[in-house]
Parts: C-alpha cells; structure tokens; sequence
C-alpha cells in the first residue's frame, strides 16, 4: 500500500505535485494517468525519496521509504531504464543492487530468466536495445519479490510481444496480491490493464476512481436505445431527467441516465425496446475530458458515482 | 558494501585508472629518482615514489571521482539510492571501498615502483643512489597508502558536492595544484606558507618529500601535514554529504 498525504513539490514558483492525498491498494493494478509535466514522475520520485517534498508525507506500508531496511525488497520501481552504468554488465548491475538488500545471488539468475535477458546477462549494459534496458529495468524491480511495485511508462520501447508480456505481468502480480502502480501515455492499454486510475493534471489530483466509474462519468457514456415508439419514448426520457438525442426514426441517446433507469422509464409506459445497450467511451475519451476540466468533480476530487 | 565493491569492480574505467596511476606512478617516479640521484644524494628508494605523488595523484583523484561522477551522469545514483536510500550509510560504503582499494594499490604500485627505481638507480651512471632500507621502506609504503586513501577521500567528497566530472576534475585540480601555484606566486611569505598547507603539499610534507616543486624539505613538520590533509579530506566529505543529503537526486 503506498499513502501519499498532502505530497507537494514546489520548484522555486512552480507546483510540480500540488498536495496529493490518496492511497494506492494492493491487489489492484492502479493506473497513474497525466499529461506530460503533470507531476507523475516527481510523485513517484518522492515515493521513493529520491526528492524530498516540500510538504506532505509519501509512505510504503505504513513507513517512510528511507526508514526500510531493504527497500528493495519492500518496493521495486522501475523509473528510468537507461539509468544503468553504460559499462556495467547487466549480471554486474544486478548483483550490485541485490547486495545492498541482502538478496541472495540465485534471485538476480531467476529475475534474467524471468524477463528473458538470459542471452545478454554478460552484455555491458550500455550495448542493450531500448527494449531490452525495459527489460532490465523490470528485472531490477522484480529482485527483491516486493510487495510494492511501481512502472514509470513501463511499455515504453517494448515490442508487441512485450507490451503483452508487461501487461500479463502487471495483472498477475496484482493477482498475487500485490500493490502494482503504473504510469503510462497509452489510453489503449491501460484501459486492458488497470482497475484503478489516478488522474492528475498540473500536479492536482483529478481522479481516482475505479477504471469503470471514470469512464461512465465520461460525458460520451450514454444509452442506446432503438423502439418503434423512440419519440414517445425521448419525451419521457426527458421528462425523467434526460439528455436525449433522437438518432434516426427508431433509435435515441441517452446521456445523464443509467441504462436500467431508462428500461424502467419504457416499462412503466409500455413502449416496447427492440434494443438497450450502453455505449461506453473509451478510457481515452474520457482522459481528455478529464484533463480538459470538463467534467464536474465533487470537492473531495472523486469522481461522482 | 558488497554493492560497491561489485559496482566498483565491474567497470572498464576502473582498470583504466588504476592502470593510469600506476603508469604516472612509474614514469614520474624513475624521473625524479634520475634527478636526484644527479643531486649526487644516497635516499631509500621509495623517496622518489614520494615525490612522485605531485603526478600520479591526479589518477587516483580521477578514479574516485568516477565512482561517483560515472553514477550520477548515467542515472545509476537513482537505483544506487533506491537499493540504499540511507544517504550516510551509501557515503560511507563508498568511501570505505574506495579508501581500501586505493591504499592498497597505492601502497603496492608504490613497492613495485620503489624496486623498479632502485634497479634503475643500479645502472652505472647513478652508482646505486637508491637502497632499499626494510624499516624506511615500509614506513614509506603506509605513509603513501595513507596518503592516496585520503586523496581518493577529498575527491569523493568533491564528486558528491558537485556531480559532474568535468566540475569534480576542475576543482581537484585547483585544490591541488592551481591554487598552491597562484599562491605561491605571488611571492608574499604568508601566502607561500598557506600554499604549502593544500592538500597535495600537505601531504607531500606528511610523507617527507624531498624533490618537489616547493624545494626540498617542506619547512614544517610531517604531524601537521597530516593534520591539514586530514582537514581537507573530512571538509570535503562533509560538504558532499551535506548536499548528497539536502538535494534531490
């Protein structure tokens, strides 16, 4: 679990993060959604104390990162995969950062052969593919078996077959019960990994919500409905507090109403419904109106159910 | 520990430096034993080693530095500092790894130099000026492990200070050489005496240099070399702790 409370980083005038209060569960793969410069990296750095905050606590299960005894062996991260000596084979930069934690040095050949590096174990780490840095870098985070997990962009430079891979990854150690904390531009491919989103925008928290519930709140999330009585039926659809929208002779859109609402609403008037559906926006949709400010949020900066 | 004495080891530049030094070691090392041994002198062979370290101490700066400098131009300090987010305890496991080293190597390259000399010294237009006295020697060898450790020290303190080679190598070298030059230059005696408490003559007078750029002996006795040595050495570390601790990576 990690809990950020009040988490701010001020450079000179600029807020980079601007007092982040939430708590990120195990067991849940949570996606950490913003545009560039948004403060998702400075977030993750403050996690791991690498900057100090301005104000504010960030802590891993319950402690201050710099208080751990093995913090490797509590959270791994992956921030920045070419932050590897160029010249230090990838078994070398391994075994160096397992020996700080105590991790034995059977760990560091499971974690190559867990992310597929076994062909270049001996390759100067300055010589891999963007790809393979990826790789590494996961490695790196995999080694001490965390309960906490955290991937700055993690499909970055990956091929098909590794964003696959990654995304397999990221459910099953959520499965297995951990805390798993991903940053990524990719709307496509959080929307199939994530439960959870975390938005922020200008260093303010803008989300964080259920995956499900940010995409519903989408202003594009509406019902479908098609019957041979649609102007009857959009009347009383308004009337029930509505926007609806007729969409060719039998069919109507309807936003601001959930879909059972709107079934109800039929029912009571006898309109026979050929068809209920709703049509869901995609995670990307909802992103951008999310970050464009367009969509109200309550004042604890959650979503509205 | 462990982690940096793999990180330490598991680099080209390491050899490189290492190697560097030694070959300053020996060049400057045969030089000056030639020449003082045309000042028509008898000295332990080490004596040259000695006055070598106005060269050879540049590589050993160069090395720890790299230990440091390597780390933060390549992002590494960041999973260093995950791995050890203790900001005392990364400083001190890199101080510890890197003192040991150098003294050892320092201590070692300077026994082989010292033997190397002492043939060189052997052949016929230098009569034998050097020998090799067990006592003198081995004293000397500590001295000059002793005095590379703190070297090595003075420029971790530096490279944490300051992060980037290129900064790191200028400020050495100023603290080393360009300073004690200018001062010296100017030709005023209270300069002159504050030049020769830098860290290099400092500890040029700590190992009892006899040839060196500020003439023979250095007019103050070995303890108090050590002694400013030893300052610039714990304030360099200390500012670079300070700063390892206040800024963010």
């Amino acid at each position: 679990m990690i809990s950020l409370d009040g988490l701010t980083k001020r450079y000179g005038a600029k807020v980079a993060v601007d007092s982040l209060t939430l708590t990120i569960r195990p067991g849940a793969v949570t996606g950490f959604l913003g545009p560039n410069g948004a403060g998702k990296s400075t977030t993750m750095r403050m996690i791991l104390g690498l900057d100090r905050p301005t104000a504010g606590t960030a802590l891993v299960q319950g402690r201050r990162y710099a208080d751990l005894e093995h913090p490797l062996r509590t959270v791994g991260a992956l921030l920045d995969a070419r932050a590897v000596h160029p010249g230090r084979s990838v078994r070398a930069h391994l075994w160096a950062q397992a020996g700080s934690n105590k991790i034995p040095k059977r760990r560091v050949a499971e974690v190559i052969g867990l992310v597929g590096l076994d062909s270049v174990a001996g390759k100067r780490a300055g010589t891999l593919s963007l790809g393979m840095s990826q790789r590494l870098g996961i490695a790196t985070a995999l080694l001490g078996d965390p309960e906490i997990l955290m991937f700055d962009e993690p499909v970055n430079g990956l091929d098909p077959d590794g964003v696959r891979w990654i995304r397999r990854l990221t459910r099953d150690l959520a499965a297995e019960g951990r805390t798993v904390f991903v940053s990524s531009h990719l709307m496509s491919e959080m929307q199939l990994t994530a439960d959870h989103l975390v938005v922020i925008g200008q260093g303010r928290l803008l989300a964080d919500a259920p995956l499900a519930e940010v995409i519903a709140a989408s202003a594009l999330t509406a019902v479908v409905a098609r019957s041979p009585h649609a102007a009857d039926l959009a009347g009383r659809l308004t009337a029930a507090g509505g926007t609806v929208e007729r969409s060719g002779e039998h069919q109507v859109i309807v936003t601001g109403l959930p879909m059972d609402r709107v079934g109800d609403v039929a029912h009571d008037a006898g309109i026979r419904l050929h068809e209920l559906r709703t049509r869901e926006a995609s995670l990307e949709q909802a992103y951008q109106e999310l970050t464009e400010g367009s969509v109200e949020f309550g004042a604890d900066g959650r979503v509205p159910a | 520990m462990r982690s940096e004495w793999t990180k330490f080891w598991s680099v080209r530049s390491t050899w490189w430096c290492l190697v560097g030094a030694g070959a300053l070691m020996g060049m400057a090392a045969l030089t000056l034993g030639a020449d003082s041994a045309t000042g028509g002198r008898h000295f332990a062979a080490t004596q040259p080693v000695i006055d070598a370290a106005v060269v050879f101490s540049f590589g050993i700066a160069a090395l720890a530095m790299l230990t440091v400098t390597a780390e933060y131009a390549s992002g590494g300090i960041r999973a260093t500092l995950q791995a050890v987010p203790r900001r005392g305890r990364l400083l001190a496991a890199k101080a510890v790894v890197v003192a040991a080293v150098v003294a050892v190597a320092t201590a070692l390259g300077g026994l082989v130099t010292a033997v190397t000399v002492w043939a060189f010294l052997r052949l016929d237009p230098f009569d034998g000026a050097a020998g090799l006295p067990v006592a003198e020697v081995a004293t000397d060898l500590l001295k000059l492990g002793c005095f590379g450790a703190m070297i090595a020290l003075l420029s971790v303190g530096v490279s944490f200070a300051l992060r980037s080679s290129a900064g790191t190598l200028t400020v050495v070298f100023l603290l080393l050489a360009g300073i004690p030059l200018v001062l010296a230059m100017t030709g005023d005696q209270v300069l002159i005496e504050a030049s020769l408490r830098t860290p290099l003559f400092a500890g040029l007078s700590f190992m009892g240099s006899a040839n060196n750029p500020a003439g023979e002996q250095l007019a103050y006795p070995a303890g108090e070399g050590f002694a400013w040595l030893a300052g610039w050495t714990l304030a360099a570390l200390a500012i670079g702790y300070a700063v390892l601790r206040r800024r963010d990576a």
